[in-house]
């Protein structure tokens, strides 16, 4: 227990919980944007997965710039499934977001095992290393625990402030708003409802696979069936506790990499006194009880949910 | 003719859809239309979903015949087949009939797989309990204990819901992950069967354990529960309390008006759902695994919401929607033991099937769907005499009129 009072356990703490919350990092800034225009993507799970294993692919056979993008793509394919069926067609969103999860880690089930018979080596990559940032990556201990990361990780917390500024500072983040929280009285000011939310959907699928991407390239390097864990899911809570908001985003994500970092490294020092399933649980314990507190507070985009079928 | 309805679902009002269960009311001017509308639809969506997996699989190499065929034999094509369909379709439709009762209600839980997981401990408590325990008796009390554990697993959820309006989507999901890693240690520590190797319980004692129906099968005795469990839920739907929580689900402005009280609906059917849920991993663990194992509920609180989802939240939509779902997971896996032909397919087809239910309730599905309808009720009505009367028609295609 002595270790808990050491200076590296919790650089190592803080950095992993940097590069657990990368992958949240994206997926709950893209679904920020989508439910800020009054889209639930139940089916962010499902864009995360897809993005996951598209990702790893592509980057075994033409390099990582090229895995991410196909990734971010393949996200933003389910979530053309999604714009077509509930914003066009206005069917259920959350009947269809879970068919879209289940849809998502059924084909890359499908296609992981279909490539990876029983024996056969897993694809893999190298995870991206950190970036030694000269001078600032040498401070002591802030420097290890906060500055040396991947670039995935600085990507992540970079779209922070650009998400912030489209949704607060441009006309398409103040129509994404008006559209999510009045969409009559949007329309009526002669906003495209059905368009803004569609885009606002479809980023949120590119962010969504994004995210799945930054789990095999930045955390992992293989994939397997069900690798995200969930994290879809936790992505729509911390959302919930930051109030749709792009700074809380990072700030929830954090949080929650934290905890699940310090699980993961508590397992090392007192695995023996504690079950490592207790430990397991501390994430998730964290994630009930933020989402206890968000929800005492809680003011959602008021249409969020609601599909928009215009007069006709 | 516009958006938001103000209120939790917007279920079945008008043409607002919002975040309710999906069983918004196809609307219908008579029963024959809105059954014939039904039942082609559905068909329909399972006729697309299986297209769209045949050109999954010519895509990724393997033949759409053999893949099918495959899933035909491992579901229906011997005793032993049929026995797999039906043990692995009677705890889809249990849970799936507790996830109904919450889905009328408006509330989506799907932490049905952790609340089995509580049921099959609560079952295994109960075996240990009443080993020396005549079956007779100690056979309903594991069903019970197994129903008490699932309802008690979702006891927080329910309360925060109906006290702190958190969330239950989210938060039944992550007693789900607690419910697994609880597992994960009991079976690792105080349950394991000494000796084993993988995470495993001792059996359960004969005396809580249910036979086998017909031989040579895993098709035992607690199916025949789940025809009871169907029957009451058809009840449900027709007795004023079912009504009560319909009403709710579909307009819980209107029935907080009537004085029908929203919060201990919500901590209800939560409640109920919990206790079937429950009762499913009894189910799996006295009926078909007689032991338990770390993946005990494999997926099937997820697929029981997808049952009640497809089967309309009504009874025989959801017995039909479990065998569907059970024959496509038992096939599945017979189709990867001897065709190599990886059963995720199974998971893809269910959830295009799910998709295609989905959009069955849009309104322009919904509209296109009625059209047919009733040009063919008109067209074969000329001919036999029977259908809508000429003024009828004119009525109802006024009222159509406006919505087209």
């Amino acid at each position: 227990m002595g270790k808990l009072a050491e200076l590296t356990f919790w650089t190592a703490t803080i950095s992993g919980g940097l590069r657990l919350a990368t992958p949240l990092i994206f997926a709950s800034l893209g679904e920020t944007i989508a439910q800020r225009a009054g889209v639930l993507n139940i089916g962010l799970e499902g864009y995360m997965i897809i993005g996951a294993l598209t990702s790893l692919y592509v980057t075994v056979e033409s390099g990582i710039a090229v895995g991410l993008l196909a990734g971010a793509l393949s996200g933003a394919v389910l979530a053309l499934l999604m714009v077509w069926l509930c914003v066009r067609l206005n069917a259920n969103q959350v009947v269809v977001g879970f068919g879209l999860t289940i849809l998502g880690v059924g084909l890359t089930g499908y296609i992981f095992r279909l490539t990876t018979p029983l024996g056969a080596e897993r694809r893999q990559v190298n995870i991206l290393g950190e970036i030694h940032i000269p001078g600032l990556s040498d401070i002591p201990f802030l420097g290890e625990a906060f500055l040396s990361n991947s670039w995935m990780t600085w990507l992540a917390f970079g779209l922070v402030p650009i998400v912030w500024w489209v949704a607060q500072r441009t006309v398409f983040g103040l129509e994404v708003r008006a559209v999510g929280e009045d969409p009559d009285a949007a329309f009526a000011r002669g906003v495209d409802v059905i368009r803004v939310r569609s885009l606002a959907t479809l980023l949120s699928g590119l962010l969504g696979g994004l995210g799945g991407a930054a789990i095999t390239t930045a955390l992992v390097g293989v994939f397997e069936p069900a690798i995200t864990a969930g994290r879809g899911f936790i992505a729509l809570i911390v959302i919930i506790m930051v109030r749709w908001s792009a700074w809380g985003v990072a700030v929830g994500s954090f949080a929650f990499g934290l905890a699940d970092a310090l699980g993961a490294n508590l397992r090392n020092i007192v695995s023996d006194s504690v079950p490592t399933e207790a430990l397991q649980m501390i994430p998730f314990f964290v994630a009930l009880v933020i989402l206890i507190i968000g929800a005492r507070r809680a003011r959602m985009p008021k249409s969020l949910g609601f599909n928009y079928v215009p007069d006709r | 003719m516009s958006t938001t309805a103000g209120d939790a679902t917007g279920m079945g009002s008008g043409d607002t859809t919002g975040p309710g269960n999906g069983t918004e009311a196809l609307r219908a001017d008579t029963p024959f239309e809105r059954a014939t509308i039904g039942l082609g639809t559905s068909l329909l969506a399972v006729v697309a979903a299986l297209g769209l997996g045949a050109v999954i699989l010519a895509g990724s190499g393997e033949n759409p015949l053999t893949a099918y065929g495959a899933i035909v034999v491992g579901s229906f094509g011997d005793w032993f087949a049929i026995g797999e369909t039906l043990a692995r379709a009677a705890p889809l439709a249990v849970v799936g009939v507790g996830a109904a009762v919450a889905l009328r209600a408006g509330v989506i839980t799907i932490g049905a797989q952790g609340q089995l997981i509580a049921g099959s401990l609560g079952a295994l408590c109960a075996g240990f309990v009443l080993r020396d325990v005549p079956a007779g008796v100690a056979v309903p009390l594991a069903a019970i204990a197994g129903a008490l554990f699932g309802m008690v697993w979702v006891l927080i959820p329910a309360l925060l819901r109906a006290r702190l309006n958190v969330n239950e989507i989210l938060s039944t999901l992550l007693f789900n992950e607690f419910a697994f890693l609880l597992l994960g240690y009991l079976l690792n520590n105080p349950l394991k069967e000494p000796r084993a190797i993988t995470p495993k319980s001792e059996p359960l004692p004969d005396s809580v354990v249910l036979g086998d129906l017909v031989t040579s099968t895993r098709l035992h005795a607690g199916v025949l529960a789940v025809v009871v469990i169907v029957a009451l839920f058809a009840l449900w739907t027709r007795s004023t309390m079912g009504y009560r929580y319909d009403l709710f689900g579909e307009n819980p402005r209107l029935a907080q008006s009537l004085g029908i009280p929203g919060r201990r609906i919500i901590c209800n059917s939560l409640l109920i759902s919990g206790a079937l849920a429950g009762l499913a991993g009894w189910l799996q663990a006295a009926g078909l695994l007689q032991r338990l194992f770390i993946d005990i509920a494999e997926e099937i609180g997820f697929f029981g919401l997808v049952v009640a989802m497809l089967g309309g939240a009504r009874p025989l939509g959801i017995l039909a929607a479990a065998l569907l779902v059970g024959a496509l997971q038992a096939g599945g896996l017979h189709m990867q033991a001897t065709e190599g032909i990886p059963a995720s397919l199974s998971d893809v087809i269910q959830a295009l099937i799910l998709l295609g239910f989905a959009v069955r309730y849009a309104p322009q599905i919904a509209a296109i769907g009625r059209r047919v309808v009733r040009s063919l009720t008109d067209s074969f009505g000329a001919v036999a005499g029977w259908g809508r009367s000429g003024t009828d028609r004119r009525a109802a295609g006024g009222g159509t009129g406006g919505e087209a």
